[in-house]
């Protein structure tokens, strides 16, 4: 054998115990404080999505978008430490497509839930009027695939068309480069734009923008996606944590997110209950 | 400090990428892929990115005139012309190229900043509007479809791509939900290791293990400043690098053509490689079409960070351009230095390349099933089926960059077909 045959059997062999120990590392060692692995089951371009960029961002921890609903939870059950974003869109989403492992989980670790409604906007100067779509011809209202469904169409008036998009960042996109007339999109998101947009009709119930006030027809016109976070380790630490955390607060606040810290069984109830009205009301089936 | 750590690392890959032709140029995105889950910033990963990317390129040229193995096809044309030039032009043209690189790499650089900071969708929406998108999504498809000889394979590729590739999209039907599922859990490596690099790897006509470096004595040479082949290179690299598919192949194919010494056809084929290279991130920076594999794995690795490509590129773009510039002139001292150590270093690496590229796969899909969300019996069922369609395409000759292009790309095309028939129909 020479030299340079020794030298290469010796650079193979070395190359092994470096991968393998590298696995070894990432598998069985285990750091004592392990980072934390936010799963997203939204898509990224959602309200919920950004939500859980920022939980991830708080926790400075590693992040995985997931395919679907049910990929998302496999990976919940697969991952320690992990925190699920979960979104009640989804849900209502995956009852219509029969996705399973969607649904929000009776026994978990709860950390909190978070609350966002909608804002219907245009652009400066180029609306068609929503509540007079008759009179201007169809009108097109991008939004999140999910509720751009023909049962929703409907209670429209006939006269606006529900273009599904993959969340609000993608309507927004679509509004300003003038692909639709109105686009829904979430709070948070809208209020950046600053003058780019303007958002005339709001799915917040109080307000005198309600879309209530213009659609009566309209069976959840106090649309909102309620996010709920839980955890498969330390619930009580990341709390504390997200409720403690400025830039995770800040963010609340500037989008417009109605958080709750005690996310209670009742509560989860509350939740799922309003998964089930979506689905009865637009869904393909009624029977969840 | 994590700076100057992923330049140092994206130079490292760069040059062993470049060196060991048997590695592809998209080594560097690809080993990105293994650190998807947001534990790095976005500017370092960018800068890792182009890093590796333009020392591949840079290195690229070296391995290639000296041992004829081509690392990438667009190298392939001029392989006839190394056998011409003596021991001496092939250290000036070495020189030479580097030199022309770093030329047409500065240029491209150049033009990409002001395409990116002045034409970007922030500015003009309407860049992302349904008609362009569709246009540009359509016209990327059916350019890469022409530029095949089996066509009809190649649209049936494309198919199969679209059908497996959505994620996240109700809007779907329930059937195509259905069919995703048998596809759920494949990874993007998983693809492009089974489709393009295994099969490429054991294709006697594209790796030679027996090949050597190849020198013979001639009269001393002593070339003049190629201004002309370098303007030329960079021009047409700069034009070619927008054309979705082999843009770098397009590029060398011009650029052969407009030089008559082997000598300068070499030279200027490398400057408008490294032109194209560059430009060919103007489309993917304004318009998120990837039209590379190179590309087309970021989009897919920005995908699954969730990053919003145009947002974030208009924050990055001058300090990325600005290291790029710098890692520019690097690249030229570095790839016009010490030439025969390079080649040195390449014949030994030659020698032993399969043993080299054999560890590294290893290693690589052990790592890959390691991050994989499925177990390792399905991850070997679904790189088995991958590896069997790879085989296939390279034995009748078919080329799988289309089937990856649509598999990453379904999601925004098909998107764009269910918002266009709601729009317009």
């Amino acid at each position: 054998m020479n030299t340079w045959h020794k030298v290469r059997w010796i650079a193979a062999l070395a190359g092994i115990i470096l991968v393998s120990a590298w696995i070894i590392y990432w598998q069985v060692a285990n750091p004592s404080n392990p980072k934390y692995t936010v799963i997203n089951q939204s898509s990224a371009a959602s309200p919920a999505g950004t939500f859980a960029q920022s939980v991830r961002t708080a926790l400075d921890a590693n992040w995985y978008q997931s395919e679907n609903c049910t990929d998302a939870a496999k990976k919940f059950r697969e991952t320690r430490p992990a925190i699920m974003v979960w979104n009640s869109s989804v849900a209502f989403a995956a009852l219509n497509k029969k996705l399973e492992d969607c649904q929000l989980p009776t026994f978990t670790k709860f950390v909190m839930s978070a609350d966002t409604y909608m804002d219907i906007c245009h652009l400066p100067g180029k609306n068609k009027s929503l509540p007079r779509a008759s009179t201007d011809g169809p009108v097109t209202l991008g939004m999140a695939s999910m509720y751009a469904v023909d049962k929703h169409e409907l209670q429209w008036g006939g006269q606006v068309k529900l273009v599904p998009y993959s969340g609000s960042k993608t309507v927004l996109q679509a509004l300003r480069a003038g692909d639709i007339d109105w686009g829904w999109m979430g709070h948070g998101l809208a209020k950046k734009q600053g003058d780019k947009i303007v958002c005339p009709l709001s799915t917040k119930t109080d307000s005198p923008e309600s879309l209530s006030n213009f659609f009566p027809g309209l069976t959840i016109p106090d649309f909102t996606i309620k996010v709920v976070v839980y955890t498969n380790r330390d619930e009580r630490k990341v709390r504390d944590y997200l409720a403690k955390n400025m830039t995770f607060r800040q963010y609340l606040l500037s989008s417009g997110q109605v958080e709750d810290f005690d996310f209670t069984r009742a509560d989860m109830n509350k939740v799922q209950d309003y998964v089930k009205k979506m689905y009865s009301t637009w869904g393909d089936s009624q029977k969840p | 400090m994590e700076l100057i750590l992923s330049c140092l690392l994206g130079v490292i890959v760069g040059v062993l990428t470049g060196l060991l032709p048997a590695l592809p140029v998209f080594t560097g995105p690809m080993l990105l892929l293994y650190f998807a889950n947001g534990q790095f910033e976005l500017l370092y990963m960018l800068i890792f990115w182009v890093t590796a990317y333009m020392g591949s390129q840079y290195f690229g040229s070296i391995a290639v005139i000296t041992t004829k193995i081509p690392g990438e096809e667009s190298s392939a044309i001029y392989l006839k012309d190394i056998d011409r030039l003596t021991y001496s032009e092939k250290l000036y043209c070495l020189y030479d190229t580097a030199r022309g690189s770093a030329i047409a790499s500065f240029v491209a650089l150049a033009f990409l900043w002001i395409a990116v900071t002045f034409i970007n969708p922030d500015l003009f929406p309407v860049l992302l509007s349904f008609p362009v998108q569709l246009v540009v999504f359509l016209s990327a498809l059916v350019l890469l479809l022409l530029q095949q000889k089996q066509k009809l394979t190649t649209l049936l590729l494309i198919v199969i791509g679209l059908t497996i590739g959505p994620k996240q999209n109700y809007a779907l039907p329930e059937y195509w939900y259905t069919i995703t599922d048998w596809f759920s859990g494949y990874t993007i490596y998983m693809v492009i290791l089974g489709t393009i690099i295994i099969p490429t790897l054991f294709d006697s006509r594209e790796f030679d293990p027996n090949a050597r470096v190849a020198w013979h004595a001639g009269p001393d040479f002593r070339p003049h400043w190629s201004t002309m082949t370098y303007v030329k290179g960079t021009i047409v690299g700069l034009l070619a690098g927008l054309i979705p598919g082999p843009s770098a192949s397009v590029a060398t194919a011009y650029a052969y053509r407009l030089e008559k010494t082997p000598y300068h056809k070499i030279v200027c084929c490398e400057t408008a490689n490294n032109a194209a290279v560059i430009t060919c991130l103007i489309p993917f920076f304004l318009l998120a079409l990837p039209i590379n594999q190179n590309t087309l794995i970021m989009s897919n690795l920005f995908d699954m960070l969730s990053i919003d490509i145009f947002t974030e590129i208009v924050y990055n773009i001058n300090v990325v351009i600005g290291i790029a510039m710098v890692m520019t002139v690097c690249y030229f001292f570095l790839a016009s230095r010490l030439i025969e150590l390079y080649v040195w270093i390449v014949d030994k690496l030659h020698n032993n390349v399969r043993w080299i590229v054999l560890a590294l796969l290893l290693a690589l899909i052990a790592m890959d099933l390691q991050y994989s969300e499925i177990s390792w019996d399905r991850y070997a069922l679904l790189l088995t089926g991958f590896l069997g369609l790879g085989f296939l395409l390279k034995h009748y000759n078919v080329s799988a960059i289309p089937f990856l292009f649509s598999i990453i790309l379904a999601d925004k095309i098909v998107w764009l077909l269910i918002q266009g028939s709601k729009i317009y129909l």
